[in-house]
Parts: C-alpha cells; structure tokens; sequence
C-alpha cells in the first residue's frame, strides 16, 4: 500500500479543519482514518482525487461537526449527571440549614444566624448558578436560556439582599431594588411575551406574571425606598446633635455653678475620665459611620448618621475595642465606689453599649450613639446631685 | 429500528473486549476488524467510535499512544488495567441482557398480569 504524500494528508487535514472540527484529538484521529480509508481504496487502483472524495462522501455525508457534537454530548454526560446530583445535594443541605436555622432563630438559640447565612450563601453561590448552567444546557432556544439567566440573576441578588438585610451591612436596599428591577423588566416581559404566545401555556403565563407582579409590590411595601431611608438617616443625625446640645448646655451649667473644692474629689476625677471616654468612643463611631465627627452643617456636607451595624467595628477595631474595654472597666469602678455612698444613679452595665455581645448584628449606630448619650446624662445628673447635696449641707 | 440505534448501548463493550483481546488498534482497524468479523453485516460508523473511545479515555478505561507517520499521527488505543477489568464486567453483563431480550422476544407469555377486559 502506498502512503499518501505529505501534500496529500495536508490537503485532508485541511478539510477536516474546514468542516468545524476543533478538537485536537478528534482531528488526529478523523485525520489517520480517512488516510486508511483513501490507501486503501488506491491500493484498489483508483485515484487519489476519486478516493478522496469518495472517502468524504462515506464516512461524513453529512459533514464532520456531527462527530464533534457527539463528542461533546458524550464527554458532558458525566459531569452533566454529577452537577445534577450536586444540585440536589445542595437543594437538600440548603432546605435544612433554612429549617435548622429558622427553629434555632424561634428558640433563641445561639447560631441561628450562622445557619441562615449560610444557606442563603450556598443559595446564591452554589445552588443558583448551578441551576442556571444546567437549564441554560438543556434548553435549545435563546429565549429560554436568556429567561433561565435573569431568573438566575434575580434569585441571587434578593438572597444577597435579605443577607445584607440581616446582617446590616450596606448595600442591602441597593441589592433588593436592583433584583426587583431585575425581575421587572428583564424576567417579566421576556416570560410574558414567549408564554403568552403559545396557547397551551397563555393562562398559566398570565397567572405567573400576576403573581410575580404582587410578590414586587409585597417588597416594595416592606423594604425602605432609597429616599424614606434618607429622610430616617436624617431624623436620626438631628435627634443626636439635640442630645449632643443638651449635654453641652447641661454641663456648661454644671461647671458655672460648682466649684471644685465643693465637690468629692474621686468623684468627679472618675465622672470626667468616664465622660472623655464615651466622648472619644462617640467620636470614632463617628468617624466611622459618617465620615466625620463634625456633623453641624451634616446637610451641606452629606454626612448622615446611618443605620449600621457597629459590634463587628467596635470589635475589630483595636482602638475603639480598647476604649470601650477601659470605658467598661471605668463604669465598673465607679458603680462599685461612687454610687452605692450616696444618692448617686449608678450607670447602666447591661442592655447597652457594654454588653454588646458576638451576634447582636441588631446594635446599630443609633443606638450605640443613644447609650452613649444616656451613660453621660447620668454623669451630669450625678454631678448635679452631688452638687445640691452639698449645698444643703 | 435501524443498526446504529441497536449498536449504541454496546459500542464501548465491544471496543473494550476488541482492545482486550488485541491488546491495542487504532481507529480505522476497529471499523475493519468489526465489519470482518461480522462478514460485512455490522459497520461501525466513525460518528460513534470516535466519541465512544473518547469517553473510554475520558473514564480511564482506554490509554492512547500516538505513533507518528510521517505528517500524521496514529493513535492507538490499549486497555488499562481498570479497563481490562471492566471489559470482563460489562462482557458478562451484555450476555446477561441479551439472554433477557432474547427470552423476551421469544418465550410465550403464561398468563397476564392485568384483569382481563
């Protein structure tokens, strides 16, 4: 048998390419079989013209891209039936981390959080995506995949939201609008128009799109718009300097009338290193949270007093952790020293700023702020009262 | 129903038990040596062969070694050792089936199983 000259198999090897094989492999071997087959037939005496053709006209009469699809089809197979199963094994462990979660949530039992935002992060990272890849495979028109895609991209986004919902972290409100419009006006006319075409699915169609419809505005009812959100911010940053200005007003009054060798000595070095210490932890939450600790002129600056969560910062910030842990320690004194002598208001150690605790993402600025302002009230009453007690005496 | 319908289920058992036997073949002596053995009546068709020894490399089943003449190149394809133990499974699980089709399509029903009409 004759082998075929090199521009002979270049001229096949050519043709393959040609005809939308792009597997390497594939090419290999579909090259080495067509070459045996046209020897073969011009061992046979014909022509290497006619053997080639008739070598194309056999083995591919319907063009090459076939065995490549097959091939594909083949080889996805598996992973195809192992990212099902991995659908399934998530859906089930994200059903009970849910369950789980929302009973520990009920009891008050500590890690209800922990499993929820792990299902909603296995939802949105694992579960969603997963789904799409697969339905977007199995489904032959554009349309369908393009509709699978939003639906995808929605659920992600409104689990997203809900976990930065709960967790207080920013964006929340950002997230649940964008998923919404997502749903809007991606999703929804795509599924009406191609549900509405076809009889046999038009009344189901308009049933879905209906309920989709109600289930937004359910959302729109229970989630802040970007503007009422403001106007609380808003409300929150006056209701603070007010308290700020009765503070000031309070101890400047304070100060005018007591003079100092009036007063308990250790008790007054106590109330002002308590005082400075809420002050500075005041300031840094501040700093944090709205940027800056100057907020008289909040409107012109946009500077506003938000609702965030604050235990992971006044946790991880060292500076602010130690402040709040001297604070704590300095309240503890004082309790134990100056208030129980006299008719003095001891200062509150429990459900505030001091006992914030790992998982209380519900602390927000606001009321860190608030606990702050209550804890020198106090100072500035007890001084007061410190005051008039020796006055009458 | 037509030949290659019939074929796809068992293609890669007949692949394996060929590469057992031969100890390794590249594709186009597979198609021959099939349609010999069947006297011309079975012809494997290249847009099943090629995906189905594909996917035996893919499972470990099959190893390739490529033999280059001069500007092509050959692939053979041998069992691996999994594949040899394999081949002798789905063998006996092929004979198995089609002792059922074959008593299926041949032995007499003894009674029905649904009520009569």
């Amino acid at each position: 048998m004759v082998p075929l000259s090199e521009l002979q198999v270049e001229t096949i090897c050519q043709r393959i390419a040609d005809g939308g094989v792009t597997d390497a492999g594939l090419q290999q071997d579909l090259l080495d079989h067509y070459c045996c087959h046209i020897e073969e037939h011009m061992a046979a005496g014909i022509s290497f013209e006619q053997a080639y053709a008739r070598a194309f006209d056999e083995i591919t009469p319907n063009g090459m891209s076939e065995i490549q699809e097959e091939l594909f089809f083949l080889l996805t197979f598996k992973k195809q039936t192992n990212m099902k199963r991995t659908i399934l094994i998530t859906g089930a462990l994200i059903t009970l981390l849910f369950i789980a979660g929302i009973i520990f949530k009920y009891l008050a039992m500590p890690g209800a959080s922990a499993l929820i935002v792990l299902g909603i992060g296995i939802t949105s990272l694992v579960f969603m995506p997963l789904v799409f890849v697969v339905k977007a495979r199995e489904k032959q028109a554009v349309s369908e995949r393009v509709l699978w895609g939003f639906g995808s991209l929605f659920a992600m986004a409104l689990a997203f939201s809900v976990l930065f919902k709960v967790q207080h972290w920013p964006g929340a409100n950002v997230l649940g609008v964008s998923s919404v419009i997502i749903i809007l006006l991606g999703f929804l006319p795509l599924y009406f128009v191609t549900g509405y075409r076809n009889p046999l699915t038009r009344v189901n169609t308009v049933l879905s799109s209906v309920f989709i419809i109600i289930g937004c505005g359910l959302f729109f009812t229970l989630t802040m718009t970007p503007k009422s959100a403001h106007l609380v911010d808003v409300r929150t940053t006056h209701n603070f300097l007010r308290n700020e200005q009765i503070l000031m007003h309070d101890k400047a009054m304070i100060e005018k009338s007591v003079s100092s060798k009036q007063t308990d000595e250790a008790e007054v070095a106590l109330n002002k290193k308590i005082y400075s210490l809420c002050e500075d932890i005041k300031s840094m939450i501040l700093r944090w949270d709205a940027g800056t600790d100057q907020l008289h002129d909040f409107e012109d600056n946009h500077s506003l007093i938000g609702h965030h969560a604050v235990p992971d910062y006044l946790r991880n910030n060292q500076e602010a952790a130690s402040k709040l842990s001297e604070l704590g320690g300095a309240v503890a004194q004082y309790n134990s020293t100056c208030a129980p002598n006299s008719s003095l208001l001891a200062i509150p150690q429990t459900s505030n700023l001091l006992d914030i605790r790992n998982g209380a993402p519900q602390y927000t600025t606001a009321n860190a702020l608030n606990d702050l302002f209550q804890i020198r009230l106090i100072l500035l009453q007890n001084r007061r009262a410190m005051t008039a007690s020796l006055v009458m005496k | 129903m037509n030949q290659t319908e019939l074929l796809k289920g068992t293609l890669g058992t007949i692949i394996l038990r060929l590469l057992d036997e031969k100890g390794r073949m590249y594709g186009y002596e597979i198609t021959q040596l099939v349609k010999d053995m069947s006297g011309g009546q079975i012809l494997v068709k290249e847009g099943s062969l090629y995906p189905a020894l594909h996917r035996l490399e893919a499972d470990g089943l099959v190893t390739v070694e490529e033999v280059h003449i001069g500007k092509r190149v050959r692939k053979y394809y041998s069992p691996t050792r999994r594949g040899k133990l394999v081949t002798k499974v789905s063998v006996d699980e092929l004979f198995a089936f089609m002792d059922m089709i074959h008593n299926l399509l041949t032995a007499k029903p003894q009674q029905s199983l649904g009520p009569a009409l």
